[in-house]
């Protein structure tokens, strides 16, 4: 139940969100300043973006509901998969991006391979980002359903408005920005519902010698590793091949929402150094969200539904203000996740559909205004799509099913693109249309091909395998790009074309 | 001379997040008297100092910068 102090530092916080987004218009005046705050932002600024925007709120509700099923597994995510994905993308594929001086991911696959890479390659966001919305606004429903009783389309449309509000004047300042005071608070509230929560479980050695006395089912509990054939979507193959190759790799590196953060950075060395900070940060979601969740399994043994273990454990143990804090902190993850893609769709949407095909010779104002409305748009498409995730048993494999349908062949491109100079135009197409295509078909047949539930881990490694193996033989059925076209967009080429003219100049 | 603007610009934006920050630390302050348990109590306490320091930091560090280059 709410106390009156804490629905003040709920409205507070709205308030206050929304106030921020009026005050950061006044630092928008250019396309460069809505999509890529004016390439002027700090690195400890994009680092705690980076960690917010993908706590979001499916973290807070869905994986708190995964650890309460399945235990301490779901923190691959995090220490197996983010952590080096994000060191990967801080030193190899940020500078390059950040020098390109492009928008967005598919604008680099444009350069490297050709247009229509980069129209598919954005359009796939576009839908995939349009459609998460919706699944974000209803992680948002089952929360507030659980904690306060509140009809589900009312929170919709209280989130959607005041994010809507912020995304559309302030533009990628205000989302980098606002995440920060989000971070902070989501920091603050997440570690003091832990505290609290092993303070009455009894702490650690309590709660697992708790877990395990409950019965056989929970025996694998507080394994990290599973067995590969593990009733859970985890087993170690799927960690290994799927996660930490392919989906936090195509996730760190090819996702235009993180990727766009580091082009918002001032120089090359505050973009390295964001996601370096990141990934600093993100070692400690795993003990945010995954915690609450396995306490609960103590606490509250017979919930129906997983997902609804963190609103009741906050509901149960926090005192008077910090209920209302960390609510704020669970609106903090939401709103973080959707300015994020708010923002990103309408880049994606402005720079690599809008100004190539429908316009382009409008002025900057023009690009400014179409990238607000594009906006707008997409966020009613998100409150309109909210029911379809209500389909789907658990809203964090929802999302990771979505994404692994493009994500493997995504970082196949970007990883043959940015290594393999002999990688084609249409070696990178055939890449792309074959590798989702493949996602597709594993997934429709995924009970003819995998033996566990949710293989989408399974589903993005077998679908980065096949786009990598299209583009490497249609490329060498192909006719590569010259050297010069492909300077400043492969991985030390510069350097290695230097050393070869060095080393002819010395052997003539 | 682009340097100087963004270092303002990053100062006006620390400014009002840290006194929004600020702000929510002394609400969870106050939230003290509204708690029944020790534990609540000194949980409240605790995380409304923190969120009160970073806030203050922020703030001053802020202001620092913009009295310093603000003027200039």
């Amino acid at each position: 139940m709410l106390h009156g102090i804490d629905y003040f530092i709920v409205v507070a916080y709205m308030a206050g969100m929304l106030g921020l987004g009026f005050y950061f218009k006044k630092f928008v005046s250019s396309s460069t300043d809505y999509f890529l705050g004016g390439r002027s932002m700090p690195f400890w600024a994009i680092a705690m973006s980076v960690v917010v925007s993908d706590i979001g709120a499916l973290d807070f509700v869905g994986v708190s509901g995964q650890a309460y099923r399945f235990g301490i597994s779901p923190a691959n995510f995090d220490w197996i998969g983010s952590v080096p994905a994000m060191l990967l993308a801080a030193f190899i594929f940020v500078p390059y991006f950040w020098k390109a001086g492009i928008f967005t991911i598919p604008e680099y696959l444009g350069r490297r391979y050709n247009s229509k890479v980069r129209t598919l390659a954005s359009l796939t966001w576009i839908i995939f980002f349009a459609f998460n919305l919706g699944v974000l606004f209803w992680a948002s429903a089952v929360f507030l359903e659980a904690i306060m009783g509140w009809p589900v389309w009312l929170s919709i449309l209280l989130t959607a408005g005041v994010v809507g509000i912020y995304t559309f004047f302030g533009g990628i300042t205000a989302v980098v920005m606002t995440d920060v005071v989000q971070m902070i608070i989501m920091f603050v509230g997440g570690f003091t519902l832990v505290f609290l929560a092993f303070y009455h479980v009894g702490g650690w050695d309590a709660m697992v010698q708790k877990i395990t006395a409950m019965g056989p089912e929970y025996k694998n509990h507080f394994e990290l590793i599973q067995p590969t054939d593990t009733p859970t979507p985890f087993p170690w193959t799927g960690i290994l091949f799927g996660l930490t190759f392919v989906m936090a790799n195509a996730y760190m590196i090819g996702n235009q929402t993180v990727v766009q953060r580091c082009l918002t950075a001032k120089n090359e060395w505050h973009a390295k150094m964001s996601m370096v900070m990141a990934a600093f940060l993100k070692m400690f979601i795993p003990v945010l969200v995954l915690f609450p969740g396995l306490v609960a399994i103590v606490m509250l043994p017979d919930l129906d539904d997983g997902d609804k273990a963190l609103p009741l454990m906050i509901k149960e143990f926090l005192p008077p203000g910090l209920i209302g804090l960390m609510f704020s902190a669970f609106f903090a993850g939401l709103m973080s996740s959707l300015d994020s893609m708010l923002n990103s769709t309408a880049t994606l949407w402005t720079k690599d559909i809008y100004q190539p095909y429908i316009k382009k010779d409008g002025t900057d104002h023009h690009y400014l205004m179409v990238g607000k409305i594009v906006t707008a748009i997409i966020l009613l498409f998100g409150i309109a799509t909210a029911p379809v995730s209500s389909s789907f048993p658990g809203i964090y494999v929802a999302i990771q099913t979505f994404l692994s349908f493009f994500q493997g062949p995504i970082f196949a491109l970007l990883f043959l693109g940015i290594f393999w100079k002999r990688a084609t135009q249409w070696g990178g197409l055939a890449g792309l249309v074959i590798g989702i295509f493949s996602s597709a078909i594993l997934h429709i047949f995924s009970d003819q091909f995998f033996t566990i539930q949710d293989p989408f881990l399974y589903v993005s490694w077998w679908s980065f395998v096949v786009g990598l193996v299209v583009t490497i033989v249609v490329s060498l059925l192909t006719t590569p790009y010259k050297d010069d076209k492909l300077m400043g967009l492969v991985y030390r080429l510069a350097e290695r074309t230097k050393k070869a003219e060095l080393q002819g100049g010395t052997n003539a | 001379m682009e340097e100087h603007a963004e270092k303002i610009k990053n100062a006006q934006i620390n400014n009002v997040l840290g006194l929004f920050v600020l702000f929510f630390g002394i609400v969870v302050l106050i939230a003290v008297v509204f708690t029944d348990t020790t534990i609540g109590k000194q949980t409240n306490t605790v995380a409304g100092l923190i969120l009160s320091g970073i806030g203050v930091g922020m703030f001053l560090k802020a202001r620092k910068v913009l009295r310093k280059d603000g003027s200039t």
